[in-house]
């Protein structure tokens, strides 16, 4: 059984053509360990009979049809963000408790299409709105490497996806990252998180939060698994018309050269609150490239301690716009205010709502007033744009590198106590400093489990690159992973 | 619906580069779209999608009062159409049917001097998108809508007064009768020492008043900010100039031609211009008929019946080319021209074309001198007394042998040739 926290989609399909496993049978061992860890809570909704469904078409294809597809079978969960038909999709929140999407979303579609199993839709911060997975109305979502009273968080916002694929209730599962939701509860569980450019990966059907920002992240356990859920998802879709147009080219991992490599060290994001234990693992790692021949220079992205102030207006603003539509009259909760609309969209927002949600609407609403627009919406723009233009001229410019590296996180995962110490709104400004620029500029980023911490908690680090760098970003990360040798989480 | 995405329809942006095009604006080569915030039951989305900061046409101009008059179009921009709410008594009811379908709002500056400059405009705008096609311009349906702002000012002054906004006009009769309304109550309003609050209203076409929607204290302030879901819009100087040159000739253009080189006189040429349909008929017409004739027959015979029976052109039972076809035997002889308009009553009524009609009837004319001459003989030789009578100088009984023989021939025969004959006969 603990071959489920380690298995690989190679290793699975081998086990299907031997008969050792089946899509069915091996479904099945997923839906048991997703029942037996139900105390993790990394599930909104269990969808076993889907998933049933789903292996016995897979199971017809492999053995009948002998046509096996690249998913063939292998299982996967869904942050309950992305639209499902059929299935509900709650955005963890009062307001689309009982919401039953009539269409699927495209990352969805195309996984299904690939073999894929659906075996439920993971928990999340409330429109993902958080970096902790504390604050769903299903109540938070525990980490999976340590039990005690004293419980440590996943991470957020996509922390039931992360949760899933550390605890072997599935092989990969879909996050969403607006500014580390994805790589952040990777690093803290353990797991891979990337974050595809922006464009790359079609957002139809992800319940938008920032959608200049938003993209739909992948979460799997090693490299791999995580370029082949990468190839069925990425590319250009007519529904988002922010999807670049060009075809997508597969990316594949292969055997390269790291002296050709060049990666730089951005010395901003050594940051006040960084713990000494990631520090070192930074210099590690970096020192560890080098004795592989890497190039390992130190480089400066001089704007990247107002990114997190930016991005938080930024964010606010477009938060305050895609949440008018919860208004109690189409879809979603309403209640039985009937004094007047206005007091029908108050009380059904009020209730709908959690103190986060509402929070960002107003501050974002303020910020886009007539009166505040340039002081706040167009300068938060402007630094956007010096943000960008930063990781421009380290791409681009003279001396440039290929690659960045620096920690995902400040620390490894906090307990429970400790994170929910703190605002949710200052929580964010703190977990989200190393992931949020990647956001900002659109570029893609990867977070990988380096080693366990003298908590016995995951470190993991990040590698940045320029848009649409995915075959050098996924390469080097293979290299790494293969240096470190991260262990497979031990469940009893 | 969550999750859902805006999609551009590229046939709306090039719709809107034609109009553009058509009155002579500037085409914005990099537009783009941005949210309109707001709530309200009939905007699903609680923010509309439309084009603040830089729309896609700028700086236009249509003329009015016979091209006397330059109106001056600020913008047109594209925005998504909301819902429409139906109020009935205690309960409202929402049709989402409309909303996120794209519309084109067209910004005229404040040009227009009385709700007869108002409506002569929208007739002129109206006829350009007819011809474009960009609208089929049906205010009963909501094709095309009317916002008029009105204001007004003592006679000499050189400010504008506070406007007010009259919102979704539906007929050029109510753009009329609600802009003279709101002019008269502005005007007691500030000869009685009042101001005017700068409102919206909205026009109550059964007691003809206009009455407030809402105040500009309780006008909300919209959050406009760039649409993140829409790539901006880049258009191209090729893309524009292949549409500029399939851009059909336009109303005025097309009027100056038929005066100058068809010579039709200008109340016919407006008449004829004033809708594209009407045009490309008479075209068709033209194309193979003098164009008296064809203006006549378009005019009197065609337009008399379509009025009579309501029905418009494009529907119309005779079509172009038969009508064409009717003209043809008319010019050629093959029937006359009082049973041409016969024909064309049957073709009317039943659809077919003239040439059967001719046939199954009939309707020939007959030029045969002989037969005619026969015709003429019986009639003489019947009607011996008349013929004396004539012949002391009752001429006017000329006019009772040709309804004679008229009517003897079914109305075929050809007039000339029974005048001549006629005449030969009588004066023997």
């Amino acid at each position: 059984m603990n071959k489920l926290t380690s298995y690989t989609i190679k290793e699975i399909h081998k086990g299907f053509q031997d008969k050792l496993l089946t899509p069915t049978s091996f479904v099945d061992l997923c839906i048991q360990r997703a029942k037996q860890k139900s105390e993790l809570n990394a599930f909104i909704t269990l969808t076993e009979e889907i998933a049933e469904n789903h292996a016995i078409e897979s199971e017809k294809r492999t053995y009948i049809d002998k046509k096996m597809r690249p998913l063939e079978g292998i299982t996967i969960a869904i942050k309950d963000n992305f639209c499902t038909k059929n299935i509900p999709t709650t955005c963890a929140s009062n307001m689309l408790k009982n919401f039953v999407p009539t269409y699927d979303a495209t990352v969805y579609s195309r996984l299904i299409n690939s073999g894929a199993c659906l075996v439920g839709k993971s928990n999340l911060d409330e429109f993902a709105m958080g970096s902790g997975t504390v604050d769903s109305i299903f109540g938070p979502t525990r980490n999976p490497w340590f039990s005690s009273e004293d419980w440590k968080i996943s991470g957020g916002s996509s922390g039931g996806s992360a949760v899933s694929v550390s605890s072997g209730s599935c092989v990969a599962a879909i996050g969403s990252d607006t500014g580390g939701s994805t790589r952040n509860p990777a690093a803290l569980c353990g797991v891979i998180g990337l974050k595809p450019t922006y464009g790359l990966v079609s957002r139809y059907g992800l319940i938008p939060l920032v959608n200049s920002m938003d993209v739909p992240g992948i979460l799997a356990r090693n490299i791999d698994d995580t370029t082949k859920i990468l190839n069925c998802v990425a590319g250009p879709d007519t529904l988002d018309a922010t999807t670049v147009k060009k075809p997508f080219k597969p990316i594949n991992i292969t055997d390269i050269d790291l002296s050709q490599i060049k990666i730089g060290i951005p010395v901003e994001y050594h940051c006040e609150g960084m713990s000494t234990e990631v520090i070192g693992l930074w210099r590690h790692i970096a020192d560890l490239l080098e004795n592989e021949k890497c190039q390992i220079q130190s480089v400066t992205l001089p704007h990247t301690s107002v990114s997190i102030a930016a991005y938080s207006i930024l964010n606010q603003c477009e938060v305050a716009s895609n949440m008018a539509r919860y208004d109690g009259l189409e879809f979603g909760l309403r209640t039985s205010e009937d004094y007047s609309t206005e007091e029908l969209y108050a009380s059904t927002r009020c209730i709908g709502f959690n103190n986060v949600v509402r929070s960002r609407i107003f501050a974002g609403n303020y910020f886009l007033l007539t009166r505040n627009y340039e002081k706040y919406f167009l300068k938060a723009l402007r630094l956007r744009r010096l943000i960008s233009d930063d990781f421009n001229k380290v791409f681009n410019g003279p001396n440039s590198v290929d690659l960045l590296l620096t920690p995902t996180t400040l620390t490894d995962a906090p307990t429970y106590n400790d994170f929910t110490s703190k605002h949710n709104r200052d929580q964010c400004a703190l977990q989200d400093y190393c992931t949020q620029p990647a956001n900002m500029a659109g570029i893609p980023a990867v977070s990988i489990p380096i080693r366990v911490s003298t908590n016995n908690m995951p470190l993991s680090l990040q590698l940045m690159g320029p848009a649409f760098s995915e075959q050098v970003l996924l390469n080097v990360a293979k290299r790494i992973e293969d240096l470190v040798q991260f262990p497979s989480l031990k469940m009893e | 619906m969550p999750g859902t995405l805006p999609v551009l329809n590229y046939s709306c942006i090039e719709q809107a580069i034609c109009t553009g095009l058509a009155i002579s604006a500037e085409i914005n080569k990099c537009s783009y779209f941005d949210r309109k915030n707001y709530f309200y039951p009939d905007l699903p989305q609680g923010y509309q999608i439309t084009q603040f900061f830089e729309p896609i046409v700028k700086n236009g101009k249509v003329f009015i009062n016979n091209n006397e008059k330059e109106i001056r179009i600020a913008r047109i921009h594209l925005e998504q159409d909301a819902g429409k709410s139906i109020h009935e008594e205690s309960k409202t009811y929402i049709d989402l049917n409309r909303a996120g379908v794209a519309l084109m709002e067209i910004v005229s500056e404040p040009d227009l001097r009385s709700s007869a400059e108002a409506a002569e405009f929208m007739k002129k705008l109206r006829q350009i998108l007819r011809y474009i096609g960009s609208c089929d311009g049906d205010m009963e349906k909501g094709s095309l809508r009317c916002d008029a702002n009105v204001s007004v000012r003592p006679k000499g002054s050189s400010t504008f007064g506070t406007r007010c906004e009259i919102k979704n006009l539906n007929s050029i009769r109510y753009i009329v009768q609600a802009i003279d309304y709101e002019a008269q109550r502005q005007i007691k309003i500030l000869e009685s020492g009042g101001e005017i609050s700068q409102d919206t209203l909205l026009f109550d076409v059964t007691l003809g008043k206009t009455k407030v929607m809402r105040s500009k204290e309780d006008s909300s302030d919209y959050r406009y900010f760039p649409e993140p879901d829409l790539l901006p819009v880049e258009i191209n100087q090729d893309k524009i100039d292949s549409i500029k040159s399939s851009l059909p000739e336009l109303p005025d253009q097309k009027k100056l031609r038929y005066i100058e080189e068809l010579g039709i006189n200008e109340y016919d040429a407006d008449v004829i211009t004033s809708d594209k349909e009407i045009a490309d008929y008479f075209e068709k017409l033209a194309k193979k008929h003098d164009s008296k004739i064809a203006v006549t027959w378009l005019t009197v015979e065609l337009f008399g019946r379509l009025n009579k029976t309501n029905i418009d052109i494009v529907s119309s039972p005779i079509k172009a080319d038969a009508l064409s076809e009717l003209l043809d035997f008319i010019v050629d002889g093959t029937i006359s021209a009082k049973l041409g308009k016969q024909v064309f009553d049957i073709m009317f009524e039943t659809g077919k074309p003239a040439s059967l009609i001719i046939e199954e009837q009939d309707l020939k004319q007959i030029t045969d001198r002989g037969q005619i001459a026969e015709v003429i003989d019986t009639i003489i030789n019947s009607n011996q007394d008349k013929v004396q009578e004539y012949k002391s100088g009752k001429t006017k009984l000329y006019g009772f042998f040709v309804g004679e023989v008229m009517k003897l021939t079914k109305g075929k025969a050809s007039p000339d040739v029974v005048n001549s004959i006629l005449n030969e006969k009588l004066s023997n």
